[in-house]
């Protein structure tokens, strides 16, 4: 049993190492950091729901609407627009264009 | 288009703007439409079907049962799916214009603050149409927290079913002013759901919502063969499913006044309908928020309104009009005209009708949506939903109508539902000790 709940740990710590974003400072940015107008690249994004709706690795990405008051913010994939929670927007990193 | 409309200046008043726009086009369209509709059906069903039934030497209760039950039942129906129909056309042509999603969008800002995921606005809106596909709709919400309080909060929302009640009533007391009532009870329910969530997540309910994230659909005109279809397939279930439910409980309600047994309320064992006695049984229970003995029917409205909430309108209808109300009018030579003079004068003024719409705005959800509340989250959760909204409803409508019409012994009656307010807060609060303990 302990050997077996030993064995999910490493798997999940080695799977999470794989989900991290090796991002350079100063090369990317959070999201949820980026002011309305602007666009950029999605860098890293691991959230599922997300990725599903087009927001994957290498796509363009622009900011329509970011006001920090508010807990969501609306951004532009292609022609389809999104409203995205500020903390899923937190774990989303984008390099600016 | 969205720089005006998502504003957070302008965005706001616009919502509340289109939402009163959405219950003015139902209110006052409706109304020409209710009449055309109520009086071709009575023509048909309440004056030629009985004749045509005496031509053919059928018994009386037969009579009576094809024409006054089932054909009175009928004529009800009938009366709701005007304001409906257009409430469905309103909400579809939103819908289809690529609002909704915006409307979800402005809402988040202040559903965050009652403890909900702006995505939950959506089966709270649905909430407006009918309870048991907004508790159906709280599937969408991806944490189970949220599902539950989500489903907790739609009975708030007043759903069509309820605004044939409303418009009734509001047509009654408040003729010149009934669209602003009607949209005054839409609006105080959703006070009531804000006041709620915001009680919940103080006490039950104190983790944060889920993540939101949704499509803004591009705006379009839409088109009529659209609207159209979506406003049919709404209507069409509505008929379909409510339509039996009220037939049944109107045929019930019918049966029921026909048979008489001794009054046990009263010392002179006079016979009187079934329903009488049940109205009588639980009237002094309503006698703080303005329903007196003489008017037991409002006590009846409310029994088969768990049943659904459509039977409240073909209840007073029938009870109102019919000849028990009148038997003790006939000892005092006021025998009223109408079934409005009879409503006016049971009520006795305005402030009983209010307390009692608002009594209605928040009392239990029919029987429809409780089952659908039991199969979704169980029994604890439907208990819970069932004891708070009566005792809530009790509550409002005594504080309304106890300070609107003060004496000295409203003073107890204040201090007791304030008394009870004070012992859900702290029930609630207990609960979410436990559940915080569990998990």
């Amino acid at each position: 049993m302990n050997a077996r709940r030993r064995m999910r740990q490493w798997g999940n710590r080695f799977f999470q190492s794989r989900r991290l974003c090796h991002c350079q400072r100063g090369d990317c940015l959070p999201l949820s950091e980026i002011i309305e107008g602007k666009s950029g690249t999605v860098y890293c994004n691991n959230d599922l729901r997300t990725i599903e709706r087009g927001i994957y690795i290498g796509s363009k990405i622009s900011i329509f609407r970011n006001e920090t008051q508010e807990p969501n913010i609306i951004v532009a994939v292609g022609d389809a627009r999104y409203v995205l929670d500020r903390r899923i927007a937190e774990t989303i990193r984008v390099r600016i264009d | 288009m969205d720089k005006v409309l998502l504003s957070g200046f302008m965005g706001l008043p616009i919502f509340f703007f289109v939402m009163y726009l959405v219950f003015l086009i139902a209110v006052r369209a409706s109304d020409p439409v209710i009449g055309i509709i109520e009086g071709g059906l009575s023509w048909l069903f309440l004056e030629q079907l009985p004749a045509m039934l005496d031509l053919l030497s059928v018994p009386s209760w037969i009579t009576y049962f094809l024409s006054d039950a089932i054909g009175g039942g009928i004529v009800t129906i009938g009366t709701f799916i005007p304001p409906i129909f257009f409430i469905y056309i309103s909400l579809s042509i939103l819908e289809d214009s690529g609002y909704m999603a915006r409307a979800a969008f402005i809402a988040d800002k202040f559903m965050r603050k009652i403890g909900l995921p702006g995505k939950a606005f959506i089966p709270l809106l649905v909430g407006f149409g009918c309870t048991v596909p907004a508790i159906m709709a709280t599937r969408t919400l991806e944490n189970p927290r949220d599902r539950v309080f989500a489903s907790l909060l739609t009975p708030f929302m007043s759903c069509g079913a309820k605004l044939p009640v409303y418009t009734f009533l509001a047509m009654v007391f408040f003729p010149a002013r009934a669209d602003i009532v009607i949209f005054g009870l839409y609006f105080f329910g959703v006070v009531m759901a804000m006041l709620t969530g915001l009680l919940l997540k103080k006490t039950i309910f104190k983790t944060e919502p889920g993540n939101f994230v949704m499509e803004l659909p591009p705006y379009h005109v839409p088109t009529f063969n659209g609207i159209m279809l979506h406003t049919w397939f709404r209507l069409k279930d509505f008929i379909l499913r409510a339509g039996k439910t009220i037939l049944t409980v109107i045929v019930l309600i019918t049966i029921m006044q026909a048979i008489m047994v001794p009054n046990v309320f009263s010392s002179e064992r006079e016979k009187v309908s079934v329903l009488e006695v049940a109205g009588h049984a639980i009237t002094p229970v309503l006698r703080p928020i303005g329903i007196e003995n003489e008017n037991w029917a409002a006590s009846v409205a409310l029994i088969t309104g768990l049943f659904a909430k459509e039977a409240i309108v073909g209840t007073m209808q029938s009870l109102y009009s019919g000849h028990e109300m009148s038997m003790d009018m006939a000892e005092e030579d006021e025998l009223p005209s109408s079934l409005s003079e009879n409503l006016q004068d049971r009520f006795g003024g305005w402030k009983a009708a209010l307390a009692y719409l608002l009594f209605v705005v928040l009392y239990s959800p029919c029987a429809a949506a409780l089952a659908m509340l039991f199969k979704e989250h169980g029994s604890r959760w439907t208990i819970f939903s069932f004891v708070y909204l009566n005792i809530l409803a009790w509550i409002i409508a005594m504080l309304f109508f106890q300070i609107s019409s003060f004496t000295p012994g409203s003073i107890y009656w204040i201090a007791l539902g304030l008394g009870i307010l004070t012992l859900i807060y702290f029930n609630m609060k207990s609960i979410g000790r436990r559940n915080e303990r569990t998990t």
